[in-house]
């Protein structure tokens, strides 16, 4: 009896199974010991190692002796969780009923960076095509930019399932490199004078519990009939809000938050690693993908800057915005408002910028949403 | 350059109207719904904390 017969899986290793279990253990690290996006960097990094062990359990195999199909839990857990959008849809829940929605109420204008934000995510679509991508591909490399995980899973599971793993690996590294990629962008593009800006907001402004909970319905309503294509995910994000503001389904709230995020976000990070194998995760593109995430990142974040620097141009003296503050239109939320509120601290210990960079912040989370849904509505129609 | 290029710059072109006109409706959202039911709480709280202080004495 030889050594494959012994030992199928330490015959049948690859060297793209080896580099795949060093990524897992380098994302297990990266989730620990420098608690980047841990929540998800950690299953994520297991998984990576479970499924690249050949001949693993944890995914379909036919079996050599009867040639029969054993199914693997990963692959189960994929058809009914990731292929269905269920898990990432029941973490928008989870989101939802995590977001507090009155900052912007204290000022409106601060959404339209959600909006401005949200430019790298296009901008690295065209650039993907030209790297060779398909429109779909290209789309969905694109969306790692809205920096919003469950969105990159849904509309790469619906456009680019093949590069499901890699897109996911980059969405959530770079929400967790944020406080690193985006200091020297802001930097880049603004002067001193401008990072001292102060802004005037109404920290103080209550909103009644009528327009907390009427905001979600109608974001939800308005979304679905202009773009209905992106009503899971708004609708699910809303959903998720409207328990959290109804005032009388805190259990159910608190649940949401908690268990829900917690279990599915288990789930999910596992799941997905069952995409990592080795003969899928190790090529040209994987590098590519990464290299574009950056590159996604660093648009949103000059987007929202520039966007806020022309937004100067036309308003009064009090009420010109810190630029900063644009480069918070990205989804990582609170992430990117703490990033800012500290880089203006360090110009200006006085310069208490956390409220505006909270508004823009959950301004971008509506955003990356809003643009999930907007490209799973106008991509089929071109591809 | 592909006829993938040229796809993704119409869609781009139109993903970014897209997303700040949805983005404008939101803000007109919120300043309707800001208008139209605006915190009573405030003018309420005043009295009350007053009669409250009173009762305490």
């Amino acid at each position: 009896m030889g050594v494959e017969q012994l030992f199928p899986a330490i015959a049948g290793m690859t060297w793209q199974n080896l580099v795949m279990i060093i990524v897992g253990f380098t994302l297990i690290f990266l989730a620990i010991k420098k608690q980047y996006e841990p929540t998800l960097l950690l299953p994520m990094g297991f998984g990576a190692i479970l499924v690249n062990i050949p001949f693993t359990a944890a995914l379909t195999q036919i079996d050599p002796a009867t040639g029969a199909v054993v199914e693997g839990a990963l692959d189960v857990f994929f058809s009914a969780g990731i292929a269905t959008e269920v898990f990432p849809l029941l973490i928008f829940v989870a989101i939802g009923a995590m977001i507090d929605f009155s900052p912007l109420f204290q000022r409106p204008s601060l959404l339209l960076f959600g909006a401005a934000a949200q430019f790298g995510i296009f901008v690295t679509m065209v650039l993907a095509t030209i790297f060779g991508f398909s429109l779909k591909e290209a789309a969905s490399i694109g969306i790692i930019g809205a920096a919003d995980g469950p969105t990159s899973i849904i509309v790469s599971t619906i456009l680019a399932p093949n590069l499901l793993g890699p897109i996911s690996v980059a969405a959530y590294s770079y929400m967790a490199l944020v406080p690193i990629i985006q200091p020297p962008v802001v930097k880049l593009l603004t002067s001193k004078h401008e990072r001292k800006m102060r802004m005037h907001t109404d920290a103080n402004k209550k909103v009644s519990r009528t327009v907390l909970v009427l905001f979600p319905i109608l974001v939800t309503v308005l979304a679905g009939l202009i773009a209905p294509s992106s009503l899971a995910l708004i609708g699910f994000l809303m959903f998720g809000n409207l328990i959290r503001e109804c005032g009388v389904l805190n259990g159910l709230s608190k649940t949401a938050q908690n268990e829900l995020a917690n279990l599915v976000t288990i789930l999910l990070g596992i799941t997905i690693a069952s995409t990592m194998t080795g003969e899928r995760f190790v090529t040209v593109d994987t590098l590519k993908i990464l290299g574009l995430g950056i590159f996604a990142f660093v648009f949103d974040t000059a987007g929202g800057v520039l966007f806020a620097k022309a937004m100067n141009l036309f308003l009064p003296d009090e009420k010109k915005i810190n630029p900063m503050i644009g480069a918070c239109g990205i989804s990582a939320f609170p992430m990117s408002a703490r990033v800012i509120h500290g880089m203006g601290l360090k110009e200006d210990p006085h310069n208490y910028l956390l409220m505006p960079a909270i508004s823009a912040n959950v301004g971008g989370q509506i955003g990356s949403v809003i643009v999930g849904g907007l490209i799973l509505l106008l991509v089929p129609l071109f591809a | 350059m592909s006829s993938d290029f040229y796809k993704a710059l119409e869609i781009s072109g139109i993903g970014i109207a897209g997303v700040f006109i949805f983005m404008t409706l939101f803000f007109f959202v919120i300043i309707g719904l800001d208008k139209a039911f605006p915190n009573e709480k405030k003018p309420k709280k005043a009295p009350q904390t007053a009669d409250e202080n009173s009762g305490d004495e």
